[in-house]
């Protein structure tokens, strides 16, 4: 590296980057083939839970194995592949540097290998599809000894069965995954820590940037035991081994634990950018600081820490100790506290201000709306005596959905809209953003209301066909599932809105200047497209992230590098 | 809950009454903060020659404003808590010693219900040892118990997880293969509910139904009598039943 | 330009900051380590649960090979001697005598990969396999992901030595090192758990 930086090549720019704008460039297109690969997913199963007895459009006869292999993927993919990649890996690298006043990250070319090995899990999980067998069929969170075991078409047959290629593959992927993350993680943290430009002190930085990368610190020390876990069960599987084979004296809860040491901090990992995304987008376009910055900052510590000493609130009906539900009802119903000083923070942090309501606005406060519905219905299952009840119930898919869903999506559109002028150049249009916010809300809650509703009505998870049971073999809950499965297909065709939107900006909408919006952080300092090396001169840091209406100031915004 | 949740023929009565409060509590919270985020939107929406107030939450009655918050919630945490521990101590914990006993045997993918009377042992499953239909209904095995007495239920699983539900009486337990799990629970009212295995299981996981028939006393003694030997109890019938029939 | 900080590249000119004091390099492997010892604790904490629920383990265990593994004990930590003797080596700008230190490290790491393979033949032999039993699961586990990381060791510090030896790239043999004291120190746990708890 020299003193300047030349403009790279096509192969340079596109193929194998080192700049950080493009490979979080190629984590967000590749981020957003998988969603649409999950979106495809929802809608084989959708369509079966909608229409059990006719042949799914495109697909043909689905089956219970292929059911629960579609319902396994779809959760996969849109966690470890959609969510993660989008807020935390693409979002990760844009920001992050031109965010600190840095030209790059630490290690570019650990964060190109990141990248890569990220690209490659893709593929792999892809391939998966097509191995004999099919794919992953024993959801998402692959509790043994259903998924230790060698299965053939779904059926275990211990240890002299034939090999199941889709879960090993399965396996491969996710530990592959991780690693990228891991990497990635521990590139965004030291960047971060280590190269803030002068003046950026921990608390100049934007809330994207502690969000970040309080998920990555989480990420990083909650992976291990998973890792070790997934090691395990490649072993039981391949091997032969018992480690979670009660047979062989194993023990098959030991994973569960394993598994939900890091599911649950997994949960935060994705939220927090979000929630990151919003408190900085919602002072641009209210004109005012985001309330309670510092608090929030420490409560969200508060929060990484309580995430692992929950876990086993997953488990509270697989046989733990009773008295252990006690305690973990406890750790459990507390998250509501710091989640509740983040949510009434950004709320407050519209009061007195002078709301723009632009396409990323609407995204970051129909994003706080939608997750308080998710944040508020986790009470009920976090509550070990009601989660009797709801366990294994579409409660709990329409919970985990208001969670994960206004976090990854109305997070990463708000994210998108927002920082697309910075990152291309251009604008997108404003007409067909708030056409696609519309529509994607309206059917959004159109699919998962009915599924409140229906697990009230007790209507339990993973099963491909209700016929079995009377009590959910009912015109009102047919009617329920029908409505969630169109308003599905609305939200589906919804998406061509915003890809169409995307494209076409990308390639030909209108010009932006460096600061559309009169913004404030150090992002944009930067020309728009930054070039490679980002910023012509070394930027100061003056004053905090939120600075917007200052009294006595001649401008309602006074940006970080502005002295 | 508010006609919502399937009416609840057992003991737990409490249980519903504790998911109403949690609603209450919650659903005040999100009107709370529906209210704020809509209000604040109409109120506060760009005028012109309007400035917006600096307002950085960080003066001491701002930061007293989420304190509030947090010491509201914490309140409210712990009246759930409260309410939450006597509750699961008494479903989960506090096992009958006197009581019809049953075994449940979870296997891909159906039920093998052993009940001990006092006519000995008396199994209900899909198929006996012949491979005839020993009871079903709608190709279901049935799990029979009696209002008035309480029923103390052992699980088992012979190959992967499933879990024992049963929502008409708000009971779920999994199932784990190696272990022993105790539960129990307490019919009021005589009928037919569902039963579901409610972990995960394989193909067939769709297809593993039961059927629990709670019976008055007097009804449970003529069952007893039969033996539950119901060949005749249902015809085999609907896709279900091909296809657990198929392996 | 020192080459234990960052240098922060723009177009007016390069400027070298380090914001916590810590060099890059040696924050990002502390922050690896964290995830490590988590992968670690992880399988170390399973297996422990695993002991305690099945008393019958400590017979197993009688058969683990308590003076083998003493031994790599032994060799790892005078290994440890001399990756620190490199690390003063780096600091002198010694890169040559770095490099020597980072081989006899290698050796040694070398010798303890050999000296547990002549442990693996043994109990194979005796029947001792990964079948046997869950504590053999375990043991091979936890010995093979520990034996997978002394060999990533091994091939780092020959990266590493072979820059030092030109006087090149000299805070790697720091980084490299503190890997390296992570791994033996990793052996110190195992080697108590593994062969001395009968």
């Amino acid at each position: 590296m020299g003193s300047s930086h030349h403009e790279p090549t096509f192969t340079e720019k596109y193929i194998f980057p080192l700049d950080h704008k493009n490979i979080g460039l190629q984590y967000l297109l590749t981020a957003m083939f998988m969603a649409c690969v999950g979106g495809f997913l929802a809608y084989v199963f959708r369509m079966k839970l909608a229409w059990a007895d006719a042949p799914v459009p495109l697909v043909g006869d689905v089956d219970g194995g292929l059911y629960n292999s579609m319902v396994t993927m779809h959760g996969t993919v849109m966690i470890f592949w959609v969510a993660m990649p989008t807020l935390i890996a693409a979002f990760g690298n844009f920001l992050i540097p031109l965010m600190i006043g840095a030209d790059d990250m630490a290690f570019p070319r650990l964060n190109r290998l990141s990248y890569q090995i990220f690209l490659l899990s893709a593929i792999i999980l892809i391939a998966s599809f097509f191995v004999p067998g099919g794919s992953a069929s024993g959801a998402w969170t692959f509790y043994p000894p259903l998924n230790s075991s060698k299965i053939v078409d779904g059926v275990v047959e211990m240890h002299n069965g034939g090999v199941y290629w889709g879960g090993n593959l399965w396996i491969l992927a996710v530990a592959l995954e991780f690693a990228s993350f891991l990497l990635g993680g521990i590139n965004f943290m030291t960047t971060t820590l280590n190269l803030r430009t002068k003046g950026m002190g921990l608390f100049q930085m934007p809330m994207s940037l502690w969000m970040i990368n309080i998920a990555s610190l989480v990420f990083a020390l909650s992976v291990g035991p998973l890792v070790a876990g997934a090691i395990m069960m490649l072993s039981d599987r391949m091997v032969g081994t018992g480690f979670f084979n009660p047979e062989l004296g194993g023990d098959p809860v030991l994973f569960q634990h394993l598994f939900w040491f890091f599911g649950h901090p997994e949960v935060y990992v994705v939220l927090l950018p979000a929630l990151g995304f919003f408190a900085d987008i919602i002072p641009v376009f209210a004109r005012k600081p985001f309330f309670g910055y510092r608090i929030v900052v420490y409560f969200t510590l508060f929060l990484g820490a309580l995430s692992f000493i929950v876990w086993a609130h997953h488990q509270f009906q697989a046989g733990i100790d009773p008295r252990m539900a006690n305690y973990f009802t406890i750790t459990t119903i507390i998250i509501s506290i710091p989640f509740g000083v983040m949510l009434f923070a950004l709320i407050l942090s519209l009061y007195g201000g002078s709301i723009r309501f632009t396409v990323p606005m609407l995204w970051a406060i129909s994003g706080v709306a939608e997750f308080l519905v998710g944040g508020i219905t986790g009470i009920h299952l976090g509550t070990s005596a009601s989660d009797i009840y709801f366990h294994d119930n579409y409660f709990v898919v329409a919970h985990f959905h208001y969670t994960l869903f206004p976090a990854t999506f109305f997070g990463a559109f708000a994210a998108i809209t927002f920082w697309f002028p910075k990152w291309f150049g251009r604008h997108l249009n404003e007409g067909l953003g708030k056409l696609h916010w519309m529509l994607t809300v309206v059917f959004f809650n159109g699919i998962f209301i009915p599924l409140f509703i229906t697990g009230l009505n007790g209507q339990h998870r993973r099963i491909y066909d209700y016929k079995a049971w009377d009590e959910m073999n009912t015109p009102a809950q047919h009617n329920l599932n029908v409505i969630a499965t169109i308003c599905l297909l609305g939200l589906l065709a919804t998406q061509l809105v915003f890809l169409l939107n995307f494209f076409r900006s990308w390639a030909s909408g209108p010009k932006a200047t460096a600061n559309p919006y009169n913004a404030t952080t150090l992002e944009w300092a930067a020309a728009s497209p930054p070039p490679h090396g980002n910023f012509d001169k070394v930027l100061t840091v003056y004053r905090g992230p939120h600075e917007y209406s200052v009294p006595g100031a001649k401008e309602d915004f006074s940006p970080q590098w502005i002295q | 809950m508010w006609g919502t949740l399937p009416e609840n023929v057992g003991t737990f009565q409490d249980l519903d009454g504790l998911m109403e409060f949690i609603t209450v509590v919650v659903g005040l919270w999100f009107l709370a903060a529906m209210a704020m985020i809509i209000g604040f939107s109409l109120m506060f929406k760009a005028k012109p020659g309007v400035k917006a107030q600096y307002i950085a939450g960080n003066t001491g009655k701002q930061v007293g404003v989420l304190l509030g918050i947090v010491a509201a919630i914490t309140m409210f945490d712990f009246m759930i808590d409260i309410r939450n521990v006597p509750l699961w101590n008494t479903i989960k914990m506090q096992i009958p010693a006197e009581g019809d006993q049953v075994g449940v045997l979870a296997k891909q993918w159906t039920w093998v219900f052993t009940h001990k009377t006092k006519a000995g042992n008396v199994t209900t499953e899909m198929f006996n040892d012949a491979g005839e239909y020993s009871d079903s209904a709608n190709g279901a095995p049935k799990l029979h118990v009696r209002t008035g007495t309480k029923t103390i239920y052992s699980l088992n699983s012979e190959d992967v997880l499933h879990s024992f539900k049963i929502n008409a009486l708000r009971v779920t337990m999994d199932i784990i293969p190696g272990r022993t799990y105790k539960g129990w629970f307490e019919a009021v009212k005589p009928g037919t509910y569902d039963l579901a295995c409610a972990e995960i299981c394989g193909r067939g996981h769709g297809d593993m139904a039961g059927r629990l028939v709670v019976h008055t006393p007097d009804d449970y003694d003529k069952w007893v009598k039969a033996k539950g030997v119901t060949k005749a109890d249902s015809a085999p019938k609907g896709v279900v039943v091909a296809h657990n029939a198929a392996h | 330009m020192s080459a234990l900080t960052n240098d922060m590249r723009t177009a007016t000119g390069v400027i070298t900051r380090s914001n916590t004091g810590i060099p890059s390099s040696r924050l990002a492997m502390w922050f690896l380590l964290g995830g490590e010892v988590l992968i670690f604790g992880g399988l170390l904490v399973s297996y422990m649960m695993g002991r305690l629920a099945h008393p019958e383990w400590a017979e197993e265990a009688h058969h683990t090979a308590t003076t083998i593994g003493f031994i790599n004990a032994i060799i790892l930590l005078t290994s440890d001697l001399f990756v620190v003797m490199a690390h003063a080596d780096a600091q002198r700008k010694d890169g040559a005598s770095a490099a020597k230190n980072i081989m006899i490290t290698v050796a040694l790491g070398l010798a303890f990969l050999v000296i547990k393979g002549f442990e693996y033949s043994h109990e194979i032999s005796a029947g001792l396999t990964i079948h046997k039993s869950v504590f053999w699961a375990y043991y091979y586990l936890i010995t093979g992901i520990h034996g997978s990381h002394i060999v990533v060791g091994i091939i780092a510090l020959t990266l590493v030595a072979r820059t030092a030896k030109r006087g090149e790239q000299l805070q790697r043999v720091e980084t490299a090192g503190i890997y390296w004291h992570f791994v033996d120190m990793v052996w110190l746990i195992v080697f108590p758990l593994l062969y001395i708890a009968k």
